[in-house]
Order: structure tokens, then C-alpha cells, then sequence
């Protein structure tokens, strides 16, 4: 059997409504996963369910109300049965120098990018929620900035800083539960938000932005392609890594 | 939000101390109004204001009084 295959596999997948978050979801099932889409924006998760066939089941869920995580994830289990696989892919950016970080910024890219997958992944390794007799896995999403340091970005790169230790945390204590836990760091990547961001600032950042990646900017394909591969057996031996997919962002 | 909080506020995100600006000081008069400001002006837009300013836009404020308008 091919190692990479998702076959039978349900999967979890947030910011389902584009970028890494959609073009994830395209990958996984077409690797034979069943795909539980996630996201606030309605319209863009039955786009992407659109593009899956019409295969996945959608849930417009705001990941900051926790307290709706369990009842989300039941409903889901009774629909497909219990999960192998969730990632984390929702995320905002958060661009402003310490001078400008208000606690209202602040609280809210911690919730999305770090909390809920905290309190996603507390649900998903419930008794119950997660098939015991298989191999299981959960994928964060970092970034290249919770790797090396970046000015006027520091509460994104707190959120991804703490993702990688979240990974590592999560990836010692799951482990006896057979639920692997890895992260994938992205460099600048051609989806909404990376392009979003850009825009924001100006032409002359995007060129700057596109000298740091020696492989020049990625496509969001870049990152679903790391994300399956550490949701599937090929990555059975693999917990608590952090894998970089960033063009040589970080090599230098 | 009173005025006098606003201009607390402005004079974090420009990096002055506690009682340096008035409103009619013009902006490009202080060195201190660059580009670090602008995009520490717009976090703040954004997340007390709920408001989404382009750069250009916040590069086209004249007076302090500009900048407390755009804060409500």
C-alpha cells in the first residue's frame, strides 16, 4: 500500500475556506482522505467543498467560540465516524510595531492562531473523538516567523513561536495515544492573506519579500504537500518536528 | 473615547513622551511621524477603532486633529 495514500481517513481541516487552508483539503482528498471542512466564511468552504466533489462536510464555526468545539466535532464524528487527522491551518497576520499593539490585536491573533488549535487538538485527542486503533496525527501551521525574527511583527510572531512549542508539548504528551504532532513553518506563500499583507504594505516590501525566498514565493500547493505528507503513514516515525517549507527562507 | 485619551494614544504610537502633542501640531513636523508610526497608527485603527486605512491614506493627514478624527 502506498505510505502517502489517506485512504478511509478523516481529517480535520480549518481555514478551510482558502489558500493553504482550501488548497489542503483539495490534496487530502484526492489522496482518498474524508475531509471535515472549517472556517468562518461560509461561501468560501462550500467553494472549496465545490471543489471537492461536493465530498467533505462543511461547518462554519468562529475558532474563537471555544465552547462550541465539542458539539462541532460530535456533530462531525456522527456523520463520518471518529477522526485520524486534523491541521490547523486558520491564521491571521498581525502587522503593527510594539508601539501600536493593543491588547484587542493582541488577544485576537493569539486566539485564532495559537488557542484554537490548543483547544482544537484537546478536543480531537478526547476518548472517543480519535480512532485508537489506527495511526493518528495533527498538523499546526507555523511560519517562518516563529523561526528567525521579523520588525513590526511580533504578535504573529509570538502566536507562531508558540505554535512550535505547542507542537513539541503536545507531540510528547499524545504520543501514547498514537496521535503524531508536527508543524509545518511556511515562508511567504500566494494566498489571500500573504497577498493581503502585501498589499497593506507596499511594492518595494513585496520585492524585498521575494529576494528573502531563493526559490521565490510559494503556492499554497507547497504546504499541503508538507501537510499530507505528515497527516500519512510515510510520516508514521515522525512527532514533534517542525518542518520548514520555505524556499531557503531559512537557510541563510 | 476622549480627546485627551486619543492623543495619549497618538503620542504611544509615534514614540513621544507623555504631553508632547497638541492638536493643530502638524504631523511631518514631529521626525518622529514615519513609516514605523503609520503602520502602528493603522494596528490601532484597526483593532480599538474597527477601521481598515490603506498607508496612502494615513500618509495624507496633516494635523494631529486629522489623526484624532480618524480615531472614532
Amino acid at each position: 500500500m502506498n505510505p502517502f495514500q489517506l485512504n478511509e481517513k478523516n481529517v480535520i481541516v480549518t481555514g478551510a475556506a482558502s489558500g493553504i487552508g482550501r488548497e489542503t483539503a483539495k490534496l487530502l482528498y484526492s489522496l482518498g482522505a474524508n475531509c471535515i471542512l472549517l472556517d468562518i466564511n461560509e461561501k468560501g468552504l462550500e467553494e472549496t467543498n465545490r471543489l471537492i466533489d461536493k465530498s467533505g462536510i462543511c461547518c462554519a464555526l468562529d475558532l474563537t467560540d471555544f465552547d462550541r468545539f465539542q458539539e462541532v466535532f460530535s456533530l462531525c464524528k456522527e456523520k463520518l465516524g471518529y477522526f485520524h487527522g486534523m491541521v490547523h491551518c486558520a491564521g491571521i497576520p498581525s502587522f503593527s510595531p510594539l508601539r501600536g499593539l493593543t491588547v484587542e490585536a493582541y488577544e485576537k491573533v493569539q486566539k485564532i492562531n495559537t488557542q484554537a488549535g490548543l483547544l482544537l487538538a484537546k478536543v480531537f485527542s478526547r476518548k472517543g473523538m480519535y480512532d485508537s486503533s489506527k495511526r493518528c496525527s495533527i498538523v499546526f501551521i507555523s511560519s517562518v516567523y516563529g523561526l528567525v525574527g521579523s520588525a513590526s511583527n511580533v504578535a504573529y510572531a509570538v502566536t507562531k513561536a508558540a505554535n512550535i512549542g505547542m507542537t513539541k508539548a503536545l507531540a510528547m504528551e499524545l504520543a501514547p495515544k498514537g496521535i503524531r504532532v508536527n508543524c509545518v513553518a511556511p515562508g511567504f506563500v500566494k494566498t489571500p492573506l500573504g497577498e493581503g499583507v502585501i498589499k497593506f504594505l507596499d511594492d518595494a516590501y513585496a520585492e524585498r519579500v521575494g529576494a528573502m525566498h531563493p526559490l521565490g514565493w510559494g503556492e499554497p500547493t507547497d504546504i499541503a504537500c508538507a501537510i499530507a505528507f505528515l497527516l500519512s503513514d510515510a510520516a508514521k516515525w515522525i512527532t514533534g518536528t517542525v518542518l520548514s517549507v520555505d524556499g531557503g527562507f531559512t537557510a541563510q | 473615547m476622549e480627546k485627551q485619551e486619543k492623543i495619549k494614544l497618538m503620542e504611544e504610537v509615534m514614540d513621544l513622551e507623555e504631553g508632547t502633542l497638541s492638536e493643530s501640531d502638524t504631523l511631518s513636523s514631529y521626525e518622529e511621524w514615519d513609516s514605523l508610526s503609520v503602520l502602528a497608527f493603522m494596528s490601532v485603527l484597526t483593532s480599538k477603532f474597527q477601521k481598515n486605512v490603506l498607508p496612502k491614506d494615513i500618509k495624507n493627514l496633516v494635523t494631529v486633529s486629522d489623526a484624532l478624527n480618524l480615531m472614532e
